[in-house]
């Protein structure tokens, strides 16, 4: 055995280096696993909200005889174990950079869910207004990417109901999401504004301003037809012609038009569902012609801006790096004659705030909240410099906010409801007409993207405060 | 519990490992690994926890009996069947079969929805191997009762297999010695398994349920013709990754503290055909009915009839053990028709001819196969076939299918490597090379020391606000 001492040598040589291999590897795996079971255990490590996913994440659970029976107690604890894991958000970012190694992801379609988008027809096909008001469809009842805020915080929004997704389609550094058109929730809107026009008949005049999302105006027409996603300028055309017919006495204003002219400026955001101040600029500019008064010009406006803005199609993406990697930027643009407004907090108190707060050092994803307080359940602008006695009630979601502050120097009020909050404000009793009288107001503006009347909902939340 | 969450990776498994090598004689050890399997086992609910150890009790009984009153051993080992097939008929089928009956003949009114107990399928099918192989005299009964209950509750594999004979653990559970090179190869095989798993079977699920939809027909007959292929394609890497995954963390986890289970995959889609496939996909219930069913009925010794009859029961049963619903049987006589063809002349054909075309035959009727097995309704199974053609006016492709397919290339090329033992066969080449030299292979033990910490948190990141986690086979 011992003939050849070299080889000898050689092999005891291999053995160590096995058995200290061995060594390593157990240690090195078992080292890993205990050190991060035991940060698993660190319940203050745990976090309790997620600001990529927009929503406060899993409790623990609450102990009962019955649900530890049937196992829904334990199973909640596995939930929560996993929900709210040490430092989630590193390890999702980290998880959809390797997913980015998957496959050439220049291009995505994002899925969430699958709607499809009724024909748009060429004329009105209105049934009487009971029914359509009543309607609750198929399978249009998902999407609306409506931003939600309950909480306002110096550190930004948290967002206590997640936000539904659409489909989102991706390519490049820029995201869309999906247009599907509605038959139902078309006429349901046309409905709905020729009933609030009707009471408001004598009264005060009612805008209706529809804003096409930037699928229908940024993206080509052909890529749109090949994604399934609905021509919106075919689709506004349908409602506008619609609500023409059957009401003479409401101004609609065509902001598509004048947006597709824009296209090739920054009037949406990449990163996110909304409209930028730009885009709301020029549809303001729109609705001044169509109510014959002076636009203020764009550089009059003293501006404001907040950079690394990763908003909503991040989330809804699936975390597509592409986005992360080239963030937004919101412009805001300063009203010249006042920057004063208040809000209603969800516990009925007024709080004061500014028309363009400056949300430097805010999270990421809430920047778009500089604008007009965000969504609240009731908010106003009286503004102590403009003494022309009018006033105006505009009625909208979360793409009104970038559109209100230009209205600021034209109004003496301006009275803010969002028609998805406006019934938790008791003061009004969810009624616009109530608030119209009372203040004497002049204009009634309804101002919505085009997903809004997608969902009959929206139109049955808007209808309510006119009966 | 799932094996792959991150509950069960970093708070069960790892307390268990850790109390685990604390214990110094065999029997805390089996104590240890009986409470947290009585744990794993309550935690999709303590009810079923009761059942579990009743029809261990039963089995216990009627395998001591057995052995004692051999005079009377085909008495007590119907009464282990019946009752055993019973509970298993009744948690399991009875909707089933009610539903059936109904369909055909309107009655009864109301199905009772009956929930599946976890696991019903795997420890059931364990505890008759035992008894039946206590009455076989291959193997003596356990005299305690908490020996048996650890066999057919051990967390390993009472939930999701492989099927584990009694006698093939028998020596593991009282006499097991930890092996340091075995709990090496038990670290490599658990992180290979949950790599498996958490990253490339759900990353397949995710592109398979985007194209076959389930639930609606309608929507199903919208999908393009590719979109079909694709997903079916998907969906057959998914189910592999997703089943062998399991079986691999479960010989992992065993090796770690010196149980060893049987291989349960053997590299199935290398199969050359239909009868090569099922010897290499889900071993455990192949062999268990090859054993327990086919033999005793006479296997291949028979007329030729009788063999027909007797592969057409296996089948039917093989497709039924699946899932309580008629596609799985569908699925499980689809293959019944190929391993009749092949063991009649189809055999020998392919030996005249090269081995890929066998292959390919294997594949082409496997791929077709994951069809039948994905739709439970027959609506969505027929749309889904014509769609496969573009017969539903689905069109060729479309923009979704494509996006879905560059997206995701290079993960895709990257499954299918998975499938095939071409990872294996170059670490062999490689330790082989530094052996010819006669040195150390660092570059190995580099990798063997990285590799699986890498896809332990590589999987972990997965895992972190994953909301698609189901196991395939969980319905059992």
């Amino acid at each position: 055995m011992n003939n050849n001492p070299k080889i000898s040598k050689q092999d005891m040589k291999r053995k160590k280096a096995f058995k200290s291999y061995l060594k390593i590897k157990r240690d090195v795996f078992f080292g890993v696993l205990f050190l991060v079971a035991v940060l698993g255990i660190i319940i203050p490590l745990r976090p309790t909200v997620s600001t990529i996913e927009k929503r406060t994440l899993t409790t623990f659970p609450e102990f009962t005889w019955q649900s530890f029976i049937d196992g829904t107690y334990f199973n909640g604890i596995s939930t929560w174990y996993a929900d709210t894991f040490p430092f989630r958000e590193a390890l999702l970012t980290a998880n959809s950079a390797v997913k980015g190694l998957y496959g050439l992801q220049s291009e995505q379609l994002v899925g969430n869910s699958d709607k499809t988008g009724d024909e748009i027809p060429d004329t009105p096909v209105l049934p009487s207004s009971d029914e359509t008001t009543e309607a609750t469809t198929e399978a249009t009842t998902e999407a609306a990417t409506e931003e939600t805020t309950e909480e306002q915080l110096p550190d930004g929004a948290i967002h206590d109901i997640p936000e539904a997704s659409g489909n989102v389609y991706v390519t490049g550094d820029t995201a869309f999401g999906l247009y599907y058109f509605s038959t139902d929730g078309a006429n349901a809107y046309v409905n709905m504004i020729d009933k609030a026009q009707k009471k408001l008949d004598g009264v005060a005049n009612v805008y209706d301003i529809l804003v096409p999302t930037s699928v229908g105006i940024m993206l080509d027409e052909n890529a749109q037809e090949a994604i399934g996603s609905s021509n919106q300028g075919k689709a506004i055309d349908y409602i506008y012609s619609s609500i023409n017919s059957v009401n003479k006495n409401i101004t609609t204003v065509n902001a598509y038009d004048t947006l597709k002219n824009h296209n090739s400026e920054y009037i949406y955001f990449r990163t996110d569902h909304h409209w930028t101040a730009l885009g709301a600029y020029y549809t303001y500019v729109q609705f001044c012609n169509a109510k014959g008064v002076e636009p203020t010009p764009l550089d009059e406006y003293e501006t404001i801006e907040f950079p690394g803005f990763v908003g909503t199609f991040y989330s809804s993406s699936n975390q597509a790096p592409s986005l992360l990697e080239n963030p937004d930027t919101v412009t805001a643009y300063y009203p010249k004659t006042t920057n004063d407004m208040y809000y209603i907090g969800s516990d009925l108190s007024t709080i004061q705030w500014n028309i363009i707060m400056d949300v430097t050092g805010w999270d990421r994803a809430s920047l778009y909240s500089c604008f007009a307080a965000g969504d609240e359940i009731y908010a106003q602008i009286d503004n102590p410099n403009v003494n022309n006695g009018q006033s105006c009630v505009v009625i909208k979601e979360s793409y009104g906010n970038a559109f209100i502050p230009f209205l600021a120097d034209h109004y003496e009020h301006i009275y803010i409801v969002d028609y998805r909050y406006f019934y938790k404000y008791p003061d009004y009793n969810n009624s616009v007409y109530q608030l119209v009288t009372e203040n004497d107001v002049d204009d009634v503006i309804f101002i919505n993207n085009a997903d809004a009347m997608t969902n009959p909902n929206a139109a049955e939340l808007m209808s309510d405060m006119f009966n | 519990m799932v094996f792959s969450s991150l509950f069960f990776i970093y708070f069960f498994l790892a307390l268990n490992l850790l109390i685990y090598s604390r214990m110094r004689d065999i029997k805390s050890k089996n104590i240890v690994m009986l409470v947290f399997s009585l744990i794993f086992y309550s935690w999709g609910g303590p009810q079923y926890l009761l059942l579990l150890v009743s029809m261990t009790f039963v089995s216990y009984i009627m395998a001591l009996c057995i052995h004692t009153y051999r005079e009377h051993e085909k008495l007590f080992l119907v009464i282990e069947c019946v009752i055993m097939l019973g509970l298993l008929g009744v948690f399991k089928y009875a909707g089933f079969m009610l539903g059936s009956f109904k369909a055909l003949t309107g009655i009864p009114e109301i199905i009772p929805e009956i929930a599946l107990p976890i696991g019903i399928s795997f420890y059931t099918f364990q505890l008759l191997s035992y008894v039946v192989d206590v009455y076989r005299k291959e193997v003596l009964p356990q005299k305690k009762f908490w020996l048996l209950l650890l066999y057919a509750s051990l967390f390993h594999q009472c939930i999701a297999g492989p099927i584990v004979r009694y006698k093939d653990v028998e020596h593991d559970i009282s006499n097991r010695i930890v092996l340091q090179k075995e709990v090496d190869r038990g670290i490599k095989r658990f992180c290979i398994g949950l790599a498996k798993k958490a990253i490339l079977a759900n990353g397949c699920a995710v592109v398979a349920d985007t194209f076959l939809i389930t639930s609606d027909a309608a929507a199903l007959a919208k999908i393009p013709a590719m979109g079909i292929w694709l997903g079916v394609f998907c969906f057959a890497l998914q189910i592999y990754l997703d089943f062998s995954a399991y079986s691999d963390m479960a010989i992992g986890m065993g090796l770690m503290v010196g149980f060893h289970y049987k291989e349960n995959f053997n590299y199935p889609y290398l199969a050359n055909s239909v009868t090569d496939f099922w010897r290499r996909w889900h071993i455990s219930l192949s062999t268990f009915f090859r054993d327990y069913v086919y033999i005793p009925l006479g296997g291949s010794r028979c007329s030729k009839s009788r063999l027909v009859f007797n592969l057409f029961v296996v089948w039917f049963l093989t497709g039924m053990w699946h899932g309580a619903s008629w596609n799985y049987i569908l699925w499980g006589l689809y293959f019944f028709v190929f391993l009749v063809l092949e063991k009649n002349f189809l055999l020998e054909k392919f030996k005249t001819l090269p081995g890929i075309v066998s292959h390919l035959y294997a594949l082409v009727v496997i791929y077709f196969g994951w069809i039948l097995f994905k739709f439970e309704d027959f609506n969505c199974l027929g749309t889904a076939l014509k769609g496969m053609f573009g017969l539903n006016g689905n069109g060729f492709s479309g923009l979704q299918v494509g996006l879905t397919f560059r997206n995701n290339i290079f993960f895709l090329i990257f499954a299918v490597l998975a499938v095939t033992p071409i990872f294996a066969i170059i670490r062999r080449g490689v330790i082989k090379w530094y052996k010819q030299r006669n040195a150390v292979p660092y570059l190995v033990y580099g990798y063997e020391i990285v590799a699986p910490v890498a896809m332990l948190i590589l999987s972990t990141m997965a895992l972190v606000g994953n909301s698609y986690n189901p196991f395939l086979y969980f319905q059992f």
